[in-house]
Order: structure tokens, then sequence, then C-alpha cells
């Protein structure tokens, strides 16, 4: 059986608040049965999901994490000499016009 | 040369309005008017704004601190050590309606790039990194991060996660 982890079960506050949805039909029908298939109710399954994604959402403002390979591929391109950039040389000149210095 | 039109502060919500601004995406829009308040007062954000002659904000963007790490790899491997990569978080950026087309939109992205290279000589970080946003304009937005010369960080996973090393601002002259 798929599980999903009902990630708010450990906070120690009373659900004291009320957020209400509107859902069209058929994502409403998707929510319901995806709940029942997990054996949670919907409004708990809509939280969890919600609640995980929020918390994913927040740490990948500060944190990327990567398969080995792209971490390697990574640091190795941020070790590599850079060239001057004809591309980048023209958003400074642009800086320049536009932005007055402090 | 012509005296720039614009400057840049560090945005500061008692003396930036924000209200009239509309960048025409309002996902952008609500990130800059709703999101922002919180994560600078923990100060795990800091948004600069361009100001026109009349003090009206008419840009911004958003950075933050970030780290680039190996999924689950011990820091020291048998070929190489796998130590979390500092790095800058370019979380947002966008320009007015009514000044699109100007040029402020890369000259803000020069600024951030600035501001990043600034954190790397301070405190060491070796990337700058941002999110494309995904919608009509996607297409265009990705060739101007690539011509910049941005690439994907995670190709195969997340082609929209871009990084620019450090290196490379560094080599041209700000």
């Amino acid at each position: 059986m798929i599980q999903v982890q009902d990630t708010t079960s450990a906070l120690r506050e009373p659900k004291s608040h009320r957020k209400d949805l509107r859902l069209k039909p058929s994502v409403l029908d998707a929510i319901e049965r995806a709940s029942l298939a997990v054996g949670m109710d919907a409004s708990t399954f809509i939280t969890s999901v919600a609640y995980r994604a929020a918390q994913d959402i927040e740490a990948a403002q500060h944190r990327s994490v990567l398969p080995t390979k792209a971490f390697d591929a990574f640091a190795d391109a941020i070790d590599q000499p850079a060239q001057p950039s004809a591309a980048l040389t023209d958003l400074f000149t642009k800086r320049r016009e536009l932005i007055a210095d402090d | 040369m012509t005296k720039p039109k614009f400057r840049v502060e560090r945005f500061d919500k008692a003396s930036h309005d924000r209200g009239a601004f509309s960048c025409g995406v309002t996902g952008m829009d609500r990130w800059f008017k709703e999101s922002i308040t919180d994560q600078i007062k923990a100060n795990r954000l800091r948004v600069w704004c361009a100001l026109d002659a009349e003090g009206r904000v008419v840009g911004f963007y958003g950075l933050s601190a970030h780290s680039v790490e190996a999924e689950a790899s011990p820091a020291l491997s048998r070929r190489r050590e796998r130590h979390p990569i500092p790095a800058v978080y370019l979380a947002a950026l966008a320009t007015d309606l009514s000044v699109q087309g100007e040029g402020l939109g890369g000259a803000l992205m020069a600024d951030a790039l600035a501001k990043a290279l600034e954190v790397s000589e301070t405190i060491g970080a070796a990337a700058v990194i941002l999110d494309v946003f995904e919608d009509e304009r996607f297409e265009q937005r990705m060739a101007f991060y690539t011509k910049l010369g941005f690439r994907p960080l995670n190709p195969s996973e997340d082609p929209k996660r871009l990084f620019l090393p450090i290196k490379a601002v560094l080599e041209n002259p700000i």
C-alpha cells in the first residue's frame, strides 16, 4: 500500500484554524480517491501533502541537493577558469548607464 | 553620458511603496507585495528595489544565502571531497510595466550579480543560483540567462534551476 506521512502530526498545536477551498469536481474526486488509497481522510491528506510542499519550497530557496554526478559537474564548473563574456560586459554597461552609483 | 535614470536602494517597507507596482506577472507581483516582509524580518532574504526620479518603485530583485549539497554522499569520498558549496540565490527579479523595454531588467540583473560578487568577496560564494520563472515567456527568459552563461544545476531532474560560476562575474569589468 502506498503511504503518505502525516507531516503535521508531530506539531503540538490544536487544529484551531479553518481554510475553505473551492475545487473543481474532478480535482476533488482525484484527491478523495488518492486519500482513500493511502488510508487517510481528505482533510489530513491535503494538509499533509501541502505542508510537505511548503517545507520543500522554503528549503529550496536556501538549499540545492544534487545527485552525485550533477554535484561533481557543478563543482568542476565553478573551478574552471572563466573567460570574459560580451553578454556580461553589455549587462554591466547597461547598469552603469541606467543605475546611479551609491 | 546622460545621468542614470534610476537608483537602487535596499527595500524597506516603511520607505518604499509597492502598492502601484505591477510587472504583468501576477505571481511575481504577489511575491513582491505579500511574501517578502516576513522573510526580510527573519533575515532570510534581502530585497533591492529600483526607484525612478520621482521615487516610484519600478523594479526589484531578491537575494538570499544558498548552499549546494551532494545527495546522501559522504563529505569525503574515495575520489573527492563533496562539502556543501556556498552560493547566492537570486529569488526573483522584475520591472514595472511602465519601464519595460528600457533595459532596467538587464541593469538590475547586473546589479544583482555585482551584489553576489560582493558577498563572494566578503564571505565566499562560488555561484549565483536562480529558478527561471515558467510562463509564456519562459523560452525568452531561458535564452537570456543562457546567453549570460547560466546553465542547469541538475539538467536531468530540474532544468529550470540555473547557476553561473562567480568566476564568470569576476572576469568582467563591473
